[in-house]
Parts: C-alpha cells; sequence; structure tokens
C-alpha cells in the first residue's frame, strides 16, 4: 500500500508502468481504494456504493492476467469510480434520488463493460446531484448522499452533478471516475475540485445504459489528474456501439496533433468573475502563448445559447422522467427547488422545444466558421470558485452582482452551453487558487471530434505548471 | 447538467425577465387589507390543476413562478425569427442501422 493514497496522485502511465512491472499489485490498488473510499470518501459525500468484493476479485483477475504476461493496456488494474447514473448489474443504480436508492438493473453500462475489457477495477458508484439536476436544483444540499463536499474545504460543495467523480479524484481515492455532462456537469466539479475533466463529443461514447436526463445533450467523460490521463480513459470508452445509434466510428482521441494550436479567448471572458478567477485565467493565457498562437476578443454569433439550452433540457427531462414526476414522487427528492422543479419541464410547450431546436441547428455554420480559424476557444471554466455549502446558488458571491446589466449574458455559461448545444468536446484544466484554498479552472472547447486537440495542449500546459499534481491537505 | 438548469438561464439574462414579473404576495398594499390574491393564469393554472395537489402553498407559488417563467422564456425564443425552412436538429431515420 501506499503512503496515503500517492499511487492515486501519481500520473496514470507512471503508475501503469509499475503494475506492469508488477512493482504495485492491483490487489492493493484496490485494496487502498476501497479503504479510501470507505472512509474519506464517505465523509466527503462522494460515495453511494463501494464494491468491496467484487473489485477484489476483478483486482485479482488482473494480477493473475499481468504475472501471466496478459497485459491489456494501461488501464489494466487500475481502480476507478463511476457515476451512480451508470448500470452496473453487481450494485445498485441510483441516480443520486431516494425514488431509485434501491434500483436494480440488470445488465452493465456499455461504458462500464468497456472499461472492464481494458482491465479497470470499479471500485465504487460515486454520488451525484440527483437525476444529474434535471428538476433545476439550486443548492449544493440536492442528493440523498448530502451535499458533495470539496476536499480542497470541505465547507464548499464539490460540484455538479458530477458531484462524487470529482471529489473522489481530487482526494485521490480513484486513480480517474467517470462523470457525465448534459450543460456543465463534467466541466463544474473539475473546475471546482481542481482536477482534469474531459468532456467527449457527442457520440464519441456510447450512452447505452447511462440514465437519460437530455437524450440530445449527454455525454459520458473522464474526470482524472492530468490531461494524458483523461486521453487515455477516454481511448478506451470510446467506440461506435449497436446499443446506442447516435454513437459513430470516429478516428481515436489519443492521436497527437503535430501543428501548432490557435486558442481564441472569448471577448468579456472575465466580466463579473471573481479577481482570482481573471487572475488565473490571464495567467494561463501567458502559459498557453508559450506554445500557442492565442488571439483575444473572439466573439460567438448572437444566439440565446442559455434559453436554448434550459428550454431542451426542460423538455426532454420532462419527458425522460415524466412517469416519476406525475406520480408526485418529486417529494421525495433532496433539494427543495426539486420538489415542484420537474412541473415546469412537462409544461414546456412543444413549439418552445422545436424552436429551440431549431435555434441549436443555427448555431453549427457559425461556430464551424469560427474553428476554422481556432482549434479551440477559452475562457474560465467557472465565473467563481466552489459554491459555498448551505448557500442557495443565486445567493452565493452577491458581490459580482454588483454593476452588472440585467441583460449581461455571461460568456462563461455562453461556453458551456454552446459547446454543449453543438456536441463538441472541451476540457477543463486546474489553473489555480483562490479564496479559501478553492481550486479555480481554465475552460477550453475543442473542433468536433478534436479531443486529440485539447489532449495536446492539456498536456502541454500541464508541462509548464503543476496545479494539477496538487494535493488537498489530510489526503 | 450545469451547476444550476436556473443558473444557466440567468447567465442569458432571462432571470431578470422573470423577476420582473408581478407576483401578487409581495405587492405592497397601503391599507391593513390584504390585495385580493391574484389567480393564476395560463400555464400555471394548467399546472396547478394536474399538479397542484403535491405541492404546499409556498411550493405552489414557486411553481407559479416557474410557469411564469416558462412563458416568458418562450416568447423570448420566439422573438428570435426563423424562416419556414429552417429545420431543427433532428435525426429521423427511416431505418434505425
Amino acid at each position: 500500500m501506499s503512503e496515503g493514497g500517492t499511487h492515486f496522485f501519481s500520473p496514470l502511465r507512471q503508475l501503469a508502468a509499475k503494475v506492469r512491472a508488477r512493482e504495485v499489485s492491483p490487489v492493493a490498488l484496490a485494496e487502498e481504494s476501497l479503504q479510501r473510499l470507505d472512509t474519506h470518501g464517505r465523509k466527503l459525500n462522494a460515495v453511494v456504493t463501494l464494491a468491496g468484493d467484487d473489485a477484489l476479485a476483478a483486482a485479482a483477475t488482473a494480477e493473475r492476467e499481468i504475472r501471466q504476461g496478459k497485459y491489456r493496456g494501461p488501464l489494466h488494474g487500475i481502480p476507478y469510480g463511476a457515476k451512480d447514473l451508470l448500470a452496473t448489474k453487481k450494485m445498485p443504480t441510483t441516480w443520486g434520488a431516494a425514488p431509485y436508492r434501491n434500483q436494480q438493473l440488470a445488465y452493465d453500462a456499455t461504458v462500464i463493460r468497456k472499461l472492464e475489457d481494458a482491465g479497470a477495477v470499479l471500485t465504487a458508484k460515486l454520488a451525484m446531484v440527483e437525476l444529474a439536476g434535471g428538476m433545476g436544483y439550486n443548492n449544493a444540499d440536492a442528493s440523498f448522499t448530502g451535499p458533495g463536499l470539496n476536499p480542497w474545504n470541505t465547507a464548499y460543495w464539490s460540484g455538479g452533478s458530477s458531484s462524487g467523480p470529482g471529489a473522489a479524484v481530487a482526494a485521490g481515492l480513484v486513480s480517474f471516475a467517470i462523470g457525465s455532462e448534459t450543460v456543465g456537469s463534467i466541466i463544474t466539479p473539475a473546475a471546482f475540485c481542481g482536477v482534469t475533466g474531459l468532456r467527449p463529443t457527442y457520440g464519441r461514447v456510447s450512452r447505452h445504459g447511462a440514465m437519460a436526463l437530455c437524450w440530445t445533450l449527454d455525454k459520458l467523460g473522464p474526470l482524472a489528474r492530468g490531461s494524458d490521463d483523461c486521453a487515455i480513459v477516454l481511448d478506451a470508452m470510446s467506440g461506435k456501439d449497436p446499443a446506442d445509434p447516435t454513437t459513430v466510428d470516429a478516428p481515436r482521441p489519443g492521436a497527437t496533433p503535430s501543428r501548432r494550436m490557435r486558442i481564441g479567448v472569448l471577448k468579456g471572458a472575465t466580466d463579473f468573475v471573481l479577481p482570482d478567477v481573471a487572475k488565473n485565467f490571464g495567467e494561463s493565457l501567458a502559459v498557453l502563448s508559450r506554445f500557442a498562437d492565442v488571439s483575444r476578443d473572439v466573439a460567438l454569433v448572437d444566439l440565446p445559447f442559455g434559453l436554448v439550452a434550459g428550454t431542451i433540457v426542460d423538455a426532454e427531462g420532462g419527458s425522460a422522467f415524466l412517469e416519476l414526476i406525475e406520480s408526485g414522487a418529486l417529494r421525495q427528492l433532496q433539494a427543495k427547488s426539486d420538489r415542484y422543479g420537474g412541473y415546469s419541464s412537462v409544461m414546456t410547450p412543444a413549439v418552445d422545444y422545436l424552436h429551440a431546436m431549431r435555434l441549436r441547428e443555427k448555431m453549427r455554420a457559425p461556430m464551424e466558421a469560427l474553428f476554422q480559424r481556432y482549434d479551440a476557444l477559452a475562457a474560465p471554466s467557472r465565473a467563481t470558485v466552489a459554491v459555498p455549502i448551505g448557500i442557495d446558488f443565486d445567493k452565493a458571491y452577491p458581490e459580482l452582482a454588483k454593476g452588472r446589466p440585467a441583460n449581461f449574458a455571461s460568456p462563461i455559461g455562453a461556453l458551456i452551453s454552446v459547446g454543449n448545444l453543438v456536441g463538441w468536446p472541451a476540457i477543463s484544466l486546474p489553473n489555480g487558487f483562490g479564496p479559501e484554498g478553492l481550486p479555480t479552472g481554465l475552460h477550453l472547447l475543442g473542433g468536433a471530434f478534436r479531443e486529440a486537440d485539447l489532449a495536446a495542449i492539456g498536456r502541454e500546459y500541464q508541462r509548464r505548471t503543476d496545479f494539477h499534481t496538487r494535493r488537498p491537505p489530510g489526503y | 447538467m450545469a451547476k444550476t438548469r436556473r443558473a444557466i438561464l440567468k447567465a442569458a439574462g432571462a432571470i431578470s425577465a422573470l423577476a420582473a414579473l408581478p407576483l401578487p404576495a409581495q405587492t405592497p398594499t397601503p391599507t391593513p387589507t390584504p390585495a385580493p390574491e391574484k389567480k393564476p393564469e395560463g400555464l400555471a393554472k394548467l399546472a396547478r390543476e394536474r399538479f397542484g395537489k403535491f405541492l404546499t402553498p409556498d411550493e405552489l407559488a414557486r411553481m407559479d413562478e416557474d410557469m411564469a417563467f416558462v412563458e416568458t422564456r418562450g416568447g423570448r425564443l420566439r422573438g428570435y425569427k426563423l424562416a419556414n425552412g429552417e429545420e431543427p436538429v433532428v435525426d429521423f431515420r427511416v431505418l434505425r442501422k
């Protein structure tokens, strides 16, 4: 066993090399992960179910195979956690919500199966915001496992809706975790927890066996220490799947482009953000400028990204959870606003949904034109550090509202919304710290199926910075 | 999801429109006699008929606000004009594979 989970703070390639060389035992890694999840993970409200004996059995199999020379690749024998919206036949799949806390599905999600094929060892199902936030939560206390606590400061939230994956990676409870994003649920916890999160292009990763909130927006992706780690995991998760007709054959995400990257910085990217967020973002741009061409004041097309995203999430989420909503079982949800939020979802007029989907189509051409000039667009991942526990989101950081015009459209929110609406990949890289010792993040949006660009930028950035290697005190 | 769905909308400036809507419970009155409560209309009325039985009075009021927001949002969306031939993002296929 390593000294206090050191293995889980190592780059994946480094740990994998030790596993392959039989310097580190997969069984010992699984035991250590389970122990840390059971102690630190429970205190952080990051764990729903431990894999226990099943994890140890999988680790023993990996150990035996490696000893026999049957090495499967860099994830062989590596412990990981999965957001509890991925179906697993051996453990409950709760979707973070009390009405489903005993839900037992009879199959494994494609992603779980692919990672098993790669030899990775699932050690826990990780906490999440109930129903991935589909009922419109406004407070961190929005899961039957309690509010996700941030390892950097437990008085603050770990982000959502992939709260457990963010916290578990940050605290070194697993080597990597699988999260999901509809509109921001990988980028946000990655930024708040100071880890790297990679949201893939829609269609690169099968959604089969993942809870559906929004069929046209949901994506599954890795959270890990560094960009290279995320690329390795994404490679194992990706690929066409007959069980998910929206998946496509695409170039493998790991291939590294040889050209110099061109990065466009969103106009107004630091308007109405915390001072530390602005400072860290400025320093990130200076680092990026050392290996990429960085252009400032890039404007997005003038379309209502937030309105469109919200309408689509409401309409699709309202349909996906219609039975729950109409049954009155929303009362069992944890967040107060989730107990009535679903009713407005199901009342979204069909014409509004279709109008939103038509406006969504209108975003494609200008974004493609923009990406003729740039390989990535940059902005801070979030305008603030993590939100305090116990305070409604709309009441946190009131100082940012001073002088802010009523019609202010945040470029940070716009980049998250438009990236998800067009289905393109994004990465959040840890880029410093702010108030209360809490991390901040750098958000880069890439072109369709160009995860390799993002991973390459991330690798270069992380060669020159060490934020992704920092370890929260006490873990 | 993002931090919250409504946070996205707020970022788009949409919540401010909601805040401008008159809410009967917050209307100041010059006399001690409370003003007659405005009856919910439109989507809020329909939503109360369908789901009111599940909600407390406070939740009903909040649902009314949400419904007013859905109507405001729809109005704003429809403010973006689209030509007849501009089709939505759909991927209907006669054959699944």
